[in-house]
Formats: structure tokens, C-alpha cells, sequence
């Protein structure tokens, strides 16, 4: 993809250094027989070295679609029709089975939605830590077991641990040790999908403050999916508000929080309790959401969005600068033009 | 352990509520059975014996606890009686002179077809819709689904009598006696090959199919998911992470099977006229033999709980899940 849409000329110049991952221009679609399913469409954005970049928006948008995209993991009936990865300069796009496979886990790592789940129940911690570096450092079975030691010791569980089976920790250390997996090879960027939905409040904390200490110590990106807004906000630095497999909204998560100019981010935000209330998920905006077999034309969002014109039904409002490294996609708002003074300097 | 020992002892109660049902079974017969059955074959006995059969079936004068003492005693003496159609053998020497071959034609075949039919089933599933899980399936179930004396019969035309490849029936050539040298070892197993062939023909469809299923039910589990991200070699990921999990209940549908393997293989012993207990229990049924018939059960009985019980400590060692910590 040589052509530089809208959206790609509004993220041009926000990271300083190369980004670490570039998505540009990403479309997934998933087969069904009752006809195909865009579940993203037209998606682009960059993550920075050492940048924690948040993705939100409610359930069936297209988050997880973009997390396994970006892994190289999605199989029958999903399929990639269009746009480039890029990881660190790679087009992700472009490997073949036996380089995706040396790739993954090294330059990407990823923490699932059911990270519950993503424990082999047969196999030890330890063995599942050590096949990591077995299998991509060739590393003998011994210092392989050091190292898994160490990367526990890292998430602060103790290495006895490396003998149990997953069924034998709690929730969150299961949690924990599937992070320190995660982090085994040092990759450059960590995806996590919603990595704490299903543990309780107090150990959701904890393991996110956990994170954020190590994401600063050891300086690796991040792709934060969440349906929790205000945990969003709290870590990470960026972040993108998808609707119905577009991004409505980019901006840095302060601004965001404080200043939300897409009226669908304006309804979350609204739907949602300050940071000290009761956790809501992101359920609380009128209506549900639309069919991804036949979505709205025009804005996506105008059967829902209380400031709808009749422009809206056939205008496709392109993600745009709204405000300083402020971008987002409604044909209200006006776009943002750079004061003098500063495109000068 | 803890798990073990309370299989353990779930075992043993069901193994003593069988013989105590045994022992109640024909006492509670209606009109006087035992006595019918006994005047079929009391000529050739001799009068200690009669007196032995009818206290086995309690038409002694003896009170109930007594009798069930020692016919408890009996059974853990491995004494279930004396046969009737093979007079005057004892019912534990009929069954220990076919139980060797039972074990032989039914543990081979059986260990043959779970492991080449796991192995398919793995493979398909991995590859699935491709040639393998395309073909062998229909293929083997078309098979398996042919009468099994049909199939039994044209093996042994086309191998047997058309090929002269393998022998006809028995279990080894007559004039050959039992002792560990080659000719009598490969005699056996020259023996072995079609009946235990059709066995695993008719049986390996259900394993291969039974496994694939499993097996592309475990290939959707999250934990495949991340070994694939976790960028682990496909062979790893298909026996490490997949099979290993996937095998866990066909490790308990062997237990099953292997159990029942002391039950024989009637029609595989009548067509290819191989020793064994399938047929010894049909003759027995035929005959009225009515101890022989009840040892035969008992001892599959057994056979069935020791084999789960095996199945068991192998689960234990195969699925960490069930380890009690
Ligand atoms: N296997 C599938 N077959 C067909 N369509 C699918 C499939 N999986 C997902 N989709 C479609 O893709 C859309 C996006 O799914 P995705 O899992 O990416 O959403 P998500 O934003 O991660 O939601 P959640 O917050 O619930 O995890 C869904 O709305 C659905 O229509
Ligand atoms: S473009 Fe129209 S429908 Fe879409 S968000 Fe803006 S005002 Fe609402
Ligand atoms: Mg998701």
C-alpha cells in the first residue's frame, strides 16, 4: 500500500522515531454464508517505541480482529484483504509460515482475551516457559530453566512455581505467568486483549500497575485493548476509539478523557462513572450496535448519534486532525489547522 | 494417591457386589433350575461331587451366611466349581487353559488399533479436509460396517486359500507343543495375523473418528492459539499441545475396551476356529453349564474393574488435573 489515505497524512509526524508497529490502511473480512463481514475496515495507526497504545470501543467492533491480525492468527473464515502491518520496518504481510513463525513471540507477543485459558493444563509453567527458548534460542534445557526462573521471579511468583500445573495457581498468577511467557524473548511490542476481564477488581489492579512498572523498566510498546475506559486511560500514553471496525477517534488518553470531541466517544465517556465509582463496561449507550454484515452507510454511527444531519446517512466522515494530535471521524467538527507560529518552528 | 485409593476402593465394593449377586442369582431362580441341570449330568458323578455343585448352589441345608462365607472363601481360592459340559474339569482350569489366547488375539488387536487409529485420527484433524481426513474416514467406516463374518470370510479366502499366505484356523499347527523357541513363536503369530487383522479392520474406524473429533475440538482450545503465537514448531504444537490433550478420553475408552477383551471374540474365534472365551461362554450357555458360565462372567468382571483401575493410574500420570495436591 503506497497511497497515503486521509487517516495515514493525519498520524504523519506524531511518533518522532520510527514507529514499532505501523498499521496502515487494515481490512479484515470474515466469510459467512449469509455474506462477508468487514469486521475492520480501513483501519491505520502507529505505535511508538516504549508507547502504551489503547484501543477501545464496544463488544463485536473489531479490537480482537485487529490484535490477531497484527499476530498473524487469524484462520478460516477471517481473512486480510487489505492494508500492511508493519513491525518494526517488516511488513508483517509479506512472511512466509516458517519466517512468521521465528517472528512471532520474538518481535511480538501477545496475552489473550482468555488468558485463562491459554495455559496448556498437561504441561508445567516451566515447560511451557521453557519451549520458548528451546524452540527460538536454541538454548539448552538448563539455562532455559534459569532463565524461566528469573522471568517468574519477574512477575513475582515464586520459582517453586515453575514445577506446578496451571490448574494449581490462582487466576491472577496464572495471569502473571502467561505475562512473563509473553515477555520471555523481549519483544518489542506486547498485545493485550483485554488481559484481566476475567479476574476480580483487586487482582486486576495490581496486575496492571505490575505491567505498567514493567513496560517502563523495560521500555517495550504496548496494544492495550480494554472495554475498562478508565483503566485505559491510566496506562497507556495514546489511544483509539473503534466503532463498528473503523476508528472514530485518536488522541492522547488525557486528552481524550478530558476533552472527547467524536459524539460516540462523548457517549462513552458519558456512560461512564469517574475513575473512583463502580466499574461499568461499555454497554451504556442506547440501542445496540449494528449488524457487521450490513452496516449504516454514511457515518456508521448515525442511527445512534444524537447530533445526526441527514449528511451523515451518506457521508463517510474520514478520520481527520480535529485539534492538536487530536484526530477523529464526524463531519461536525471542524478540522484542525496548525497555528503559524508553531508550523514555523 | 488419595484419588487411587478411593478408585481403589470403589472397585473392590463393585467387585463384591458382583459375586454377591452371583451367589444370590440362583437361589433366587424361580422352581428348582440347579436340580433340572443336575440330573442332565449326575450319572458321571460321583457323590462327593454332586454334594460339592449342590452346596455351590446352595441346595445344602446349610444356613444362608454360612453358605456365602465360604462361597466367598471359594472364589478368592480361585474355586468357582466344577463345569458340567467339560466334566470334570474345574471351572477356573477351562478358563485358564483359553484365557492365554483371549488375551493374545483381543490385546493385540485391540493396542494395534488404538494406537494406528489415534495416530490417523491426530493426523486428520491436524490436516483437516485435506486427503487423510477426507478419505480414511468414509473408508474405514465403510469397512467396519460390512458384516463382520462377511469380512472375516473374505480375508480368510484371499489370504488363506487363494494367496496361501497365512494359515486357516487354530492358534498354532497341530504337532507343534508350547515352548519358547522360534518355530513355536512364529507359528503363533503367523497364526495371529488375519484373525487379529479383521479385528483392527473393523475397529480402528471408530478410534480414528473418535480421536479426530476430539482432537479438532482441542485445536480450538486458547492454549493452541498461543503455542501458535508463541511461534512453537507445527510437530510440537500438533503432539505437545494438541494430542496430548486430545488423547485423554481415548485413554478411558481403551480402559473399556481392554476389559472386555476377557469376554473374547466369538465370531472371530468361530470363523477362524481360534481358541478362546467367547466361544467357551457360548457352548457354556448352550449347555446348561451353568458355573462355567458364571466364572466366565466373574472373570470379566474382574477383568473390566482391574482394567479401569489401570486406566486409572495411567489417567493420573496423563492429566495432572485429577492429581490431588
Ligand atoms: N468466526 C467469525 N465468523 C464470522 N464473523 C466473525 C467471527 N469472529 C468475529 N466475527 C465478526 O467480527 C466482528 C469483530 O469481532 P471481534 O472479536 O474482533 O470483536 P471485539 O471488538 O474483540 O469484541 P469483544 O470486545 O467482545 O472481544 C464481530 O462483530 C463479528 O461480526
Ligand atoms: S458524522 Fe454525523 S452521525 Fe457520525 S458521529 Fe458525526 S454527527 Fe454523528
Ligand atoms: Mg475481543
Amino acid at each position: 500500500m503506497e497511497t497515503l489515505t486521509e487517516q495515514d497524512r493525519g498520524n504523519i509526524g506524531r511518533t518522532a522515531a520510527a514507529p514499532v508497529l505501523s498499521v496502515k490502511n487494515l481490512q479484515v473480512q470474515y466469510t459467512a454464508e449469509i455474506g462477508n463481514v468487514t469486521a475492520v475496515d480501513g483501519v491505520s495507526f502507529d505505535i511508538g517505541a516504549g508507547e502504551v497504545f489503547g484501543l477501545a470501543g464496544e463488544s463485536g467492533c473489531g479490537k480482537s480482529t485487529i490484535a490477531n491480525a497484527v499476530m498473524r492468527l487469524l484462520q478460516t473464515p477471517a481473512k486480510i484483504t487489505g492494508g500492511s502491518i508493519e513491525l518494526n520496518g517488516k511488513n508483517l504481510l509479506d512472511l512466509g509460515e516458517e519466517e512468521l513463525r521465528r517472528t512471532r513471540w520474538r518481535d511480538v507477543a501477545m496475552v489473550f482475551q482468555s488468558a485463562m485459558n491459554s495455559l496448556n493444563p498437561v504441561m508445567t509453567i516451566g515447560d511451557q516457559i521453557v519451549d520458548v527458548f528451546t524452540t527460538h534460542e536454541r538454548m539448552p534445557k538448563k539455562a532455559a530453566r534459569e532463565r524461566a526462573a528469573e522471568l517468574l521471579k519477574l512477575v513475582d511468583i515464586s520459582p517453586d512455581r515453575l514445577k506446578s500445573y496451571p490448574h494449581q495457581l490462582s487466576g491472577g498468577m496464572r495471569q502473571r505467568a502467561v505475562i512473563a511467557i509473553a515477555l520471555a524473548l523481549k519483544p518489542s511490542l506486547l498485545i493485550m486483549d483485554e488481559p484481566t476481564t476475567a479476574l476480580d477488581v483487586v487482582v486486576q489492579q495490581d496486575i496492571m500497575h505490575q505491567i505498567k512498572e514493567l513496560q517502563q523498566r523495560l521500555g517495550f510498546s504496548i496494544l492495550f485493548i480494554t472495554h475498562d475506559i478508565s483503566l485505559m486511560v491510566e496506562l497507556s500514553h495514546r489511544m483509539a476509539v473503534m466503532y463498528a471496525g473503523k476508528l472514530v477517534e485518536v488522541a492522547p488518553s488525557k486528552d481524550m478523557l478530558e476533552n472527547p470531541l467524536h459524539p460516540y466517544t462523548n457517549a462513552l465517556m458519558g456512560a461512564f462513572p469517574p475513575l473512583t465509582g463502580p466499574r461499568v463496561e461499555l454497554t451504556g449507550i442506547p440501542d445496540a450496535p449494528p449488524n457487521m454484515a450490513h452496516p449504516p452507510t454514511g457515518c456508521r454511527f448515525h442511527p445512534r448519534c444524537p447530533l445526526a444531519v441527514d449528511a451523515c446517512r451518506t457521508v463517510a466522515p474520514p478520520l481527520l486532525p480535529k485539534a492538536e494530535n487530536h484526530d477523529a471521524a464526524c463531519l461536525l467538527l471542524p478540522e484542525y489547522v496548525v497555528p503559524r507560529e508553531r508550523s514555523r518552528r | 494417591m488419595v484419588f487411587l485409593l478411593r478408585r481403589l476402593g470403589f472397585y473392590v465394593i463393585a467387585f463384591w457386589a458382583c459375586i454377591t449377586l452371583n451367589f444370590f442369582l440362583p437361589r433366587l431362580m424361580p422352581g428348582d433350575p440347579v436340580s433340572r441341570m443336575f440330573s442332565q449330568v449326575q450319572s458321571q458323578m460321583r457323590p462327593d461331587q454332586v454334594d460339592a455343585l449342590r452346596r455351590l448352589f446352595g441346595l445344602d441345608d446349610r444356613p444362608l451366611w454360612e453358605q456365602y462365607l465360604a462361597y466367598i472363601g471359594n472364589i478368592f481360592r480361585g474355586d468357582m466349581g466344577i463345569s458340567l459340559s467339560r466334566f470334570p474339569s474345574p471351572v477356573s482350569e477351562v478358563i485358564g487353559s483359553q484365557i492365554g489366547w483371549t488375551l493374545l488375539l483381543g490385546g493385540t488387536s485391540l493396542v494395534i488399533a488404538v494406537i494406528l487409529g489415534n495416530f490417523l485420527g491426530v493426523l486428520a484433524a491436524w490436516r483437516r479436509g485435506k486427503f487423510l481426513d477426507s478419505v480414511f474416514p468414509p473408508l474405514l467406516i465403510f469397512v467396519g460396517s460390512f458384516p463382520y463374518f462377511w469380512l472375516a470370510m473374505a480375508a480368510l479366502y484371499l489370504f488363506g486359500i487363494t494367496l496361501g499366505w497365512l494359515p486357516l484356523s487354530h492358534a498354532f499347527s497341530t504337532g507343534l507343543s508350547a515352548s519358547f523357541s522360534f518355530e513355536y513363536i512364529g507359528d503363533v503369530a503367523a497364526h495371529l495375523i488375519l484373525p487379529a487383522l479383521t479385528i483392527v479392520l473393523v475397529s480402528i474406524g471408530g478410534w480414528m473418528l473418535g480421536m479426530r473429533n476430539t482432537m479438532i475440538a482441542t485445536t480450538a482450545e486458547d492454549y493452541i492459539t498461543m503455542a501458535r503465537a508463541k511461534g512453537l514448531r507445527p510437530a510440537r504444537i500438533m503432539f505437545q499441545y494438541a494430542a496430548r490433550n486430545a488423547m485423554l478420553p481415548s485413554v478411558t475408552s481403551f480402559g473399556m475396551s481392554l476389559g472386555f477383551v476377557v469376554g473374547g471374540a466369538l465370531l472371530t474365534e468361530t470363523v477362524f476356529a481360534y481358541p478362546g472365551i467367547g466361544y467357551q461362554l457360548l457352548t457354556s450357555v448352550q449347555a446348561l453349564d451353568y458355573p462355567l458360565t458364571q466364572g466366565i462372567f466373574l472373570t470379566i468382571t474382574a477383568a473390566v474393574l482391574a482394567a479401569n483401575f489401570l486406566v486409572d493410574i495411567i489417567y493420573v500420570r496423563l492429566d495432572p488435573r485429577v492429581r490431588v495436591s
